[in-house]
């Protein structure tokens, strides 16, 4: 018996699969606020974790303000299992993989939906921090609180900046977290 | 034993005790002993005067016993009795001298006396017992016989005994229950890494290691004792710890701080005891040959600058063997080497080692200081790195390939299974003849990256005719592993044992196995197997090798006893020499010194930290690794005995050119220097590894050097201290000298004779002190001046002061005296024959694993005399040593 295809049966193949394709294909978008912009730097890390996760394309990306707008196909990001109609789960495993593609360095979540001139600039002076991961650690150490919608450290100049919904946090609470950090003395504010 | 015969000596001493110096008849004397005796050494040793311990009266009164001379303690204080009669020592010098024929008449009479007894008492046995491997040689033998080798069995063995200094002799080679059950134990471990387990060889990998990454090593370079550089500068994203330490570990980590491969770790630090840096992503899962390469330089920073190093700096290398899953520290390690590390320029260092399961290498700035410099920005260092000046060795990268297989199966395999394929199983299997255990291979150490390739079929060698290939197995591999041809009734048993196993259910392989232990554990593999009289050819061979090697012997050797070819001079000759040229020679190097000159006691007590704040491990090494070039320097060269006491050159690296005050030597590697005319070093007499043994930590004394050197080199080693008799215990204040104590000590009659005797070479050698550096002064702790630093490493707190001065006078019994080490040096080696003649004896015990006997003396004499005839060159020893009956007869 032969096995080859005809080209009859090729040809109808060749019309049929992306009309079939576009059927299931969706493409599903979320603006999410980026956890992990400690310095201008972190763009390009950014830039490669997002290399390494195809299924996630950043189509729109303001890293002053730490936000990102992600397209993918929900399928593509849970391909054995029933696509959730929850976003939180979607934005779970999201969190998932670019946890495990950035070694949880970078992180999005919604954003609040503050407008930009409620939120409060705090500055808290770090001294030098000529290292990359230092400024990441210090970067950690405030991102994580409840109320601060980004922040940044600057090398040269030695400080910590941070927008904060005052309504939840504080200076000193940004303080307080960077204080405990192990063999950090902070200098005179 | 046989009590029909009585003593020639016996009745001729009571002959002798009669006549005068026993009791007042006078009986006419047959020997012309017993007047020597009455004229020369009566007022010392009789019963009342009894100098020395030694009572003639009763030592000749016990004679009337039947075959008193058969009592060890008895005879051998005849031949000490002899021994200082011959050498002049006795009688003492400021007393009259015996006629020369008188005294070489008494000697006579004494040697073939004793040579009578000794051979009535060795008639009716061999003179080398029955001797089982030491733990050295079993496992140099396993890893030549299975071609592996770096496997590590030696530990698993219980520690042998020693006697007569060696652990060769038959006397310290007992066998246990203990030693039964290990041998088991490191034969199923030997079988289980020399059998393939597949039909194609594990896949090689090649993997680029950096230091930075385990997380020692991460700790470091937090704290500032550590920091990334990458293309020679200054890493751009991890600049070195500032202001503050690098903040937030796991932070680092997360962001790949240490993970480029193009980032070089640069390292302030020496190890100590909780910094043991090591290669900590890979730990090797297949037993085999691993190609390495490390790419090492030096430099010497100041405050955030890059400048040209000091020197050359060394850089250690070691295996880390992994406890359990190599969680914490503490896991044992073998130094592999210490290489160069050049100022600014990274040198290249490659070379094979054999690794086992669940190793990989260690890391050391051999070369800074051993002071903890931990986290200098915490400990008062103003801005930690950035603030702090020093050097650094600096790493780039290790690179491990392997394992590297020329063959599949490998040799091990074949050793055992030569042409048998394989073919797969079913571990689940329930019917069928049982299969070997495959348990499958995983990664079990935390860190480590490498993994296994995908799990494999079970793989077991396949036999279609099991009896013929058993038989056949067998005749091949039992005569190597027994080193000698072997009978077919012996062979016959083995099978026997195979076909039991068979029989019981076992497959072909565990059968076989089964086989092969119980050959590894008999006493044909365990055991020197000799004929009692002459050695044959495969004894020979296997004594030659054992020697030289300090394991079985090779094919060559082999085929030329078999073909009855090896005894003959000149082909004898060519093998030692064979040998010698071989590396494998390094074994008995190491094994030799190791116990002739007590090398293997190096570490057995730390230097004072505060008195010698210099002595590090990488100084501990070069000294052990200055002793063996040196020998064999002199093996290669043939240069002769008195370099043992006096040489113009010394091999040295630059630690010990440090050590020794000597310019002009760069790195680490042990090299030939050239001496200045007054300088005292190269010789064993004053290297500072035999000056480290023959010391106890903190404080020096003359005595246990003195009896070092009278012992080991000079070959008149002093009898044991009396019991009861407390050690002069040195007065670590400072306040008063050992000499000072010593010669309180020796204000006891009883004491001085034996101290005159023991001391003198310790006296001088008081002009080093437990390090082996020279001095003027006694280093003390509470009173003294202040010292000045010298070459000390300037990271290094100098806290010790300087006392009182030292004297290197002494006077030896026969009243030759000396004033500095140079004079003594030059006393010794002003009678090269002595220096020889022990080097020859200690030589002949150690390879023959028995005493030399009174009546060996005449022929190691001839081995002297024929070495001293051929310019008396250490090779040239070693050659007539072998090619003596003392070597070559059981």
């Amino acid at each position: 018996m032969n096995h080859a295809p005809s080209p009859l049966r090729a040809a109808a193949a060749a019309l049929l699969l992306p009309l079939l394709c576009a059927a299931t294909a969706r493409a599903d978008k979320m603006d999410l606020r980026v956890i992990g912009f400690s310095a201008p730097e972190r763009e390009k890390d950014f830039a490669l974790t997002m290399e390494k996760m195809p299924d996630l394309r950043a189509i729109a990306l303001d890293a002053e303000h730490a936000r990102v707008t992600l397209e993918f196909n929900p399928a593509d990001l849970f391909p054995k299992v029933k696509v959730p109609s929850d976003p939180a789960a979607i934005l779970k495993r999201i969190n998932d993989l670019t946890g495990a593609a950035s070694l949880r360095t970078f992180q999005f979540a919604t954003p609040s939906g503050l407008a930009e001139d409620t939120l409060a600039k705090v500055e808290i002076k770090v001294g030098l921090l000529d290292c990359k991961s230092c400024r990441y650690a210090f970067y950690s150490a405030v991102a994580g609180i409840d109320g601060v919608e980004r922040a940044t450290v600057h090398s040269t100049a030695g400080v910590l900046t941070a927008w904060i919904d005052p309504q939840k946090t504080s200076k000193d609470a940004l303080f307080q977290a960077l204080k405990k950090l192990k063999g950090v003395e902070l200098p005179p504010q | 034993m046989n009590f029909a015969r009585p003593s020639v000596l016996l009745v001729a001493l009571f002959s002798a005790a009669r006549h005068g110096l026993l009791c007042a008849d006078p009986v006419p004397n047959p020997s012309p002993l017993a007047p020597f005796l009455e004229a020369h050494c009566a007022d010392c040793h009789d019963a009342d005067s009894k100098k020395g311990g030694l009572d003639l009266g009763a030592l000749t009164a016990n004679l009337s016993k039947p075959d008193s001379l058969s009592d060890p303690e008895t005879f051998a204080l005849w031949v000490r009795l002899h021994d200082r009669i011959e050498s002049g020592e006795m009688p003492p010098a400021k007393k009259p001298r015996p006629a020369p024929t008188d005294r070489e008449k008494a000697l006579q009479w004494i040697a073939q006396t004793l040579e009578t007894q000794e051979l009535q008492q060795s008639r009716d046995h061999v003179r080398t017992g029955v001797r089982r491997l030491t733990r050295a040689e079993y496992e140099n033998t396993v890893r030549d016989l299975f071609s592996m080798p770096g496997i590590l069995v030696q530990n698993l063995l219980p520690a042998d005994g020693s006697a007569l200094g060696f652990d060769k002799n038959t006397d310290a080679l007992d066998l246990s229950h203990v030693n039964i059950a290990k041998y088991v134990e490191a034969a199923e471990k030997i079988l289980d890494l020399a059998i393939a387990t597949r039909p194609t060889p594990p896949p090689s990998s090649k993997i680029r290691l950096t230091l930075a990454g385990n997380y020692q090593t991460n700790l470091t370079l937090m704290g500032g004792d550590a920091m990334l550089l990458k293309d020679g500068k200054l890493h751009p994203d991890t600049p070195p710890a500032g202001a503050h330490a690098h903040i937030d570990q796991g932070a680092h980590e997360r962001m790949g701080a240490f993970e480029g491969e193009d980032s070089s770790t640069a390292v302030f630090r020496h190890e100590d005891e909780s910094f043991n840096p090591y290669y900590q992503r890979f730990a090797s899962l297949y037993p085999g040959m691993y190609k390495v390469r490390a790419s090492f330089w030096s430099l010497q920073w100041e405050k955030g600058s890059i400048l040209p190093s000091r020197t050359t700096e060394a850089a250690r290398l070691s295996i880390v063997h992994f406890n359990e899953n190599g969680r914490g520290g503490g896991h044992p390690s073998t130094v592999l080497g210490y290489f160069d590390a050049p100022s600014l320029k990274p040198a290249e260092h490659a070379f094979e080692t054999w690794l086992n399961p669940r190793e990989t290498f260690g890391f050391n700035t051999a070369s800074l200081a051993h002071v903890v410099l931990y986290r200098v920005g915490t400990w008062g260092q103003l801005n930690r790195t950035m603030g702090y000046t020093g050097p650094c060795i600096v790493n780039d990268w290790l690179e491990v390939e392997g394992p590297v297989h020329d063959i599949w199966p490998p040799r091990s395999h074949r050793l055992l299974f030569p042409d048998l394929p394989m073919e797969e199983f079913s571990p689940k299997r329930k019917d069928g003849p049982r299969m070997p255990a495959r348990p499958v291979l995983k990664q079990d150490i935390l860190g480590a990256r490498n993994r296994p390739d995908p799990v494999q079929p079970a793989f077991t060698v396949k036999s279609d005719q099991p009896e013929a290939d058993a038989e056949r197995l067998l005749a091949a591999f039992l005569p190597r592993a027994f080193r000698r041809p072997v009978p077919d009734e012996i062979r016959a048993a083995y099978l026997e044992q195979f076909r039991q196993r068979l029989a019981a259910g076992d497959g072909f392989e565990l059968a076989m196995r089964w086989v092969y232990r119980a050959a590894l554990c008999s006493p044909d593999f365990l055991y020197h197997v000799e004929p009692a009289t002459t050695l044959d050819p495969h004894a020979l061979a296997s004594r030659v090798s054992y020697l030289l090697w300090n394991s079985q012997p090779d094919d060559t050797l082999t085929k030329l006893a078999a073909s009855g070819t090896l005894s003959q001079p000149n082909t004898l000759a060519r093998e030692v020499q064979r040998l010698l040229e071989d590396r494998r020679s390094d074994r008995f190097i190491e094994d030799f010194l190791g116990q002739w000159l007590k090398l293997r006691s190096i570490a057995a007590n730390d230097p004072d930290k505060k008195l010698y704040p210099e002595f590090s491990a990488y100084l501990q090494d070069s000294m052990v690794n200055e002793t063996r070039a040196f020998f064999r320097e002199l093996l290669t060269k043939n240069l002769g005995a008195a370099h043992l006491v006096k040489s113009d050159f010394a091999m040295l690296n630059e630690r010990l050119a440090q050590l020794y005050n000597i310019p002009g030597v760069t790195g680490p590697a042990i090299r030939r220097v050239q001496l200045p005319p007054d300088c005292p070093r190269g010789p064993f007499l004053t290297q500072a590894a035999l000056l480290k043994i023959t010391a106890n930590g903190t404080t020096t004394s003359p005595v246990p050097r003195g009896a070092f050197v009278m012992g080991r080199l000079l070959g008149r080693p002093p009898q044991p201290p009396p019991p009861n008799i407390p050690a002069v215990e040195p007065d670590v204040r400072g306040a008063t000298t050992i000499r000072e104590l010593l010669e309180r000590h020796r204000s006891n009659a009883s004491c001085s004779a034996c101290h005159a005797y023991i001391d003198p070479p310790g006296l001088a050698l008081e002009a080093f002190d437990v390090i082996g550096g020279m001095r003027t002064r006694y280093r003390s702790l509470d009173q003294g001046d202040p010292a000045p630093r010298g070459n000390i490493d300037s990271k290094i707190s100098v806290q010790f002061l300087l006392g009182p001065s030292v004297d290197t006078t002494g006077e030896f019994a026969d009243a030759r005296r000396f004033s500095n080490i140079a004079e003594l040096q030059n006393l010794l080696a002003a009678d090269p024959h002595r220096l020889l003649s022990n080097l020859a004896r200690q030589l002949t015990i150690y390879a023959t694993g028995r005493d030399v006997a009174f009546r060996d003396r005449a022929a190691l004499a001839q081995v002297v005399a024929r070495t001293e005839a051929q310019g008396g060159g250490l090779r040239t020893l070693l050659h007539e040593v072998i090619r003596s009956p003392l070597f070559q007869t059981r």
